[in-house]
């Protein structure tokens, strides 16, 4: 039908002549396997069995595609595929570089991970519901945001994560989860409606969303003017989704509300894609050129939320509400790393990125277990773990260390190069943040540690039968928490693999011709 | 044209921030579908405005001809208005929806009295055991 309209037409000047390579379909491949996946799932949304089995083999070829993919980009360089044969601008452009795929392959083991944990704690009704659906749709839209190329359909896949979490947090509908609820949609609503605004200002500025072709048109601009408001307008709206200092205050309100299976994979995820679009578009998109105070607003704000995260955790007694603000914390490191602008800080970023993808998941996954042993995760009861099963709490210590930075686990090398980056750069705010917030951590989690686990039982009529309610599906659970404990160790004992990874990210950021090149390159 | 559709956008936002900032859920999202209708306004805008000519290559462009001939009324911003007005009335509908649960199960529609997530005397630690 379109062949025989373009019939007689010269589209020499404006499409691709020649049909893409298996290499080209490489790069959506981490998006289209869940989102086919997804849309099988809703078909055959009775048959519950399928479900799982279904959703948990679309996420091993995710995992497996996401792999194959790094592997190419890390060894060729920077992909691009252009969507519909135009040429790019004209057409969507998808754009595998080395900090979109580290991603999406973290993002894609953490969503598996959490699957695997679903298969014990999600009911039959809830998998009608279309659980397994909507948190294959969730990694569609976050994938689909590390792996585009263009501005607008960044957008369009928040909204797409962004309707599956609506979907996956009022699952349940207890007062109190609709209470979250409400407060989560509203300001991530709005947040999301404040990134549009910037896009629309930014398209009626430079004309163009193709994120190579804005970075090109944008390189020789000064900051000034209109270029100021639209990234203080992108500031705001990234900083909103990733839960940064004066505007997260949606995320502890909401975060310890759901069923802990999906607050493991909110924590995992969503805040990280808020970052990584701020990582993208203050190095690729829109440079910081010539006047530094948006990085100097960006640092302050920055330690700001560390400070403040770190400092609501101290005082929490709910467990969830505590790695909440953990992670609320955390997202302070990755904007001081991004503040800094240096090869080195960016690489850090990444680095404590797919860090805090691994172990918020598992931290939360474990808050899961240890409800299913007690029903209960208030520290002011919670206590005596540690008689009950050793095994949980030597897991939950593990994890105390990697949250915490200690060495050589995963949290301590990116906070190695943030500090001696910014005691290089000078900025002795940023340093004496990342150390009393490191230390405040320390004693949120060591308290944690201390009441719940280490503390001898207070109460006779808590324990007991806590074995006899982990039904052999249960004991399941184990298996993912233990799955990401182990990766997340391995990328903190041999570093390199990722640093090396993260380095050729940071470059790729810092000098965008490589990223320009990939995209437009076959046009002229 | 423009300078006037900017005010008009002006306005929309002015009157959702207004409406946002209320403690009535009810306001609140007529502040989120104005908000709503605001952007897509300035998109439209930001695209500039040409009159009386559609967003077509005309027959005289076709057959090897360079495209552009004549005016021709910007076609992207209608498109991505037409995906941001599908994207904000299916979160539209489901806010409305979500909104209408929560003040059946909780009974109130005021955001301050809604505190069942955040208890107010949240309770502390014991400072040792």
């Amino acid at each position: 039908m379109l062949m025989s309209l373009l019939e007689g037409v010269n589209t020499s000047g404006a499409m691709f002549q020649t049909a893409f390579s298996a290499n080209d379909w490489l790069i959506v491949a981490p998006v289209l396997i869940p989102l086919l996946t997804a849309a099988l799932l809703i078909i055959f949304r009775r048959m519950i069995f399928l479900q799982s089995v279904l959703a948990i083999s679309a996420l091993v070829g995710t995992v497996v595609v996401s792999f194959f993919l790094l592997l190419k980009v890390l060894d060729g360089g920077t992909l691009a595929m252009t969507m519909g044969n135009w040429f790019p601008p004209f057409g969507i452009s998808f754009t595998a570089d080395a900090l979109g795929a580290v991603l999406a392959l973290s993002a894609s083991v953490a969503v598996f991970c959490v699957a695997l944990y679903a298969i014990g704690d999600i009911s039959a009704r809830e998998s009608r519901f279309g659980f397994y659906a909507l948190l294959l749709t969730l990694l569609v839209g976050v994938n689909g945001s590390f792996l585009t190329g263009d501005v607008f359909n960044l957008y369009v896949w928040f909204e797409v994560f962004l309707i599956s979490s609506f979907g996956l947090i009022v699952m349940g509908g207890t007062a109190k989860q609709l209470d979250g609820a409400v407060k989560y949609c509203f300001l991530n609503l709005i947040a999301t409606t404040l990134f549009l605004i910037a896009t629309g200002y930014l398209y009626g500025v430079y004309g163009t969303l193709n994120m190579a072709d804005l970075s090109k048109i944008v390189s020789g601009v000064s900051f000034e003017g209109p270029l100021v408001m639209i990234s203080i307008l992108y500031l705001v709206a990234f900083a909103m989704k990733a839960a940064a200092f004066p505007l997260y205050f949606w995320l502890p309100a909401s975060y310890h509300t759901p069923k802990i299976v999906v607050s493991a994979l909110f924590a995992g995820l969503l805040t990280k894609v808020g970052v990584y679009a701020m990582v993208r578009t203050f190095t690729i998109v829109l440079p910081p050129t010539g006047e530094s105070w948006l990085m100097q607003l960006v640092l302050y704000v920055g330690v700001a939320t560390m400070v403040v995260g770190a400092l609501g955790a101290v005082v929490q007694t709910d467990l969830r509400r505590l790695f909440s603000y953990l992670l609320v914390a955390s997202i302070g490191f990755m904007m001081v790393g991004i503040s800094l602008q240096s090869e080195l800080a960016l690489a850090a970023t990444l680095f404590y990125m797919v860090h805090s993808i691994l172990v918020m998941t598992a931290l939360f996954l474990i808050a899961g277990v240890v409800y299913h042993y007690r029903q209960d995760l208030d520290l002011r009861t919670l206590s005596g773990m540690n008689k009950e099963t050793p095994f949980l709490s030597l897991m939950f210590l593990i994890l105390v260390f990697m949250a915490s930075g200690f060495p050589p686990f995963s949290g301590f090398w990116p906070k190695l190069v943030l500090i001696s980056e910014s005691l290089k750069a000078e900025d002795y705010i940023g340093t004496a943040g990342i150390i009393f917030s490191s230390f405040l951590s320390i004693i949120a989690l060591g308290r944690a540690y201390a009441f719940g686990f280490w503390r001898p039982l207070q109460d006779e009529a808590q324990t007991g039968d806590g074995m006899v309610r982990l039904s052999s599906y249960r004991k399941l659970q184990y298996l993912p928490v233990l799955l990401l404990i182990v990766l997340a160790t391995l990328v903190g004992v041999l570093p390199s693999y990722l640093f090396d990874a993260s380095i050729a990210a940071a470059k790729g950021l810092i000098d965008s011709s490589a990223y320009i090149e990939a995209v437009l390159g076959g046009v002229q | 044209m423009e300078t006037y559709l900017s005010l008009i956008v002006g306005l929309y936002f002015t009157a959702s921030v207004y409406l946002l900032l209320s403690e009535s859920l009810i306001r609140m999202l007529i502040g989120v579908a104005l908000l709503g209708n605001g952007v897509n306004l300035l998109i439209f805008t930001s695209g500039r405005i040409t009159r009386d000519v559609p967003p077509i290559i005309g027959e005289v462009a076709k057959v090897g001809q360079v495209t552009g001939e004549g005016a021709m009324a910007n076609p992207l911003p209608q498109a991505l208005i037409l995906t941001a007005i599908v994207i904000s009335f299916a979160l539209f509908a489901f806010v409305l929806v979500l909104t209408y649960r929560a003040y059946e199960t909780t009974g109130t529609d005021d955001t301050s009295e809604m505190r069942l997530s955040e208890p107010v005397e949240p309770g502390r630690l014991p400072k040792g055991y």
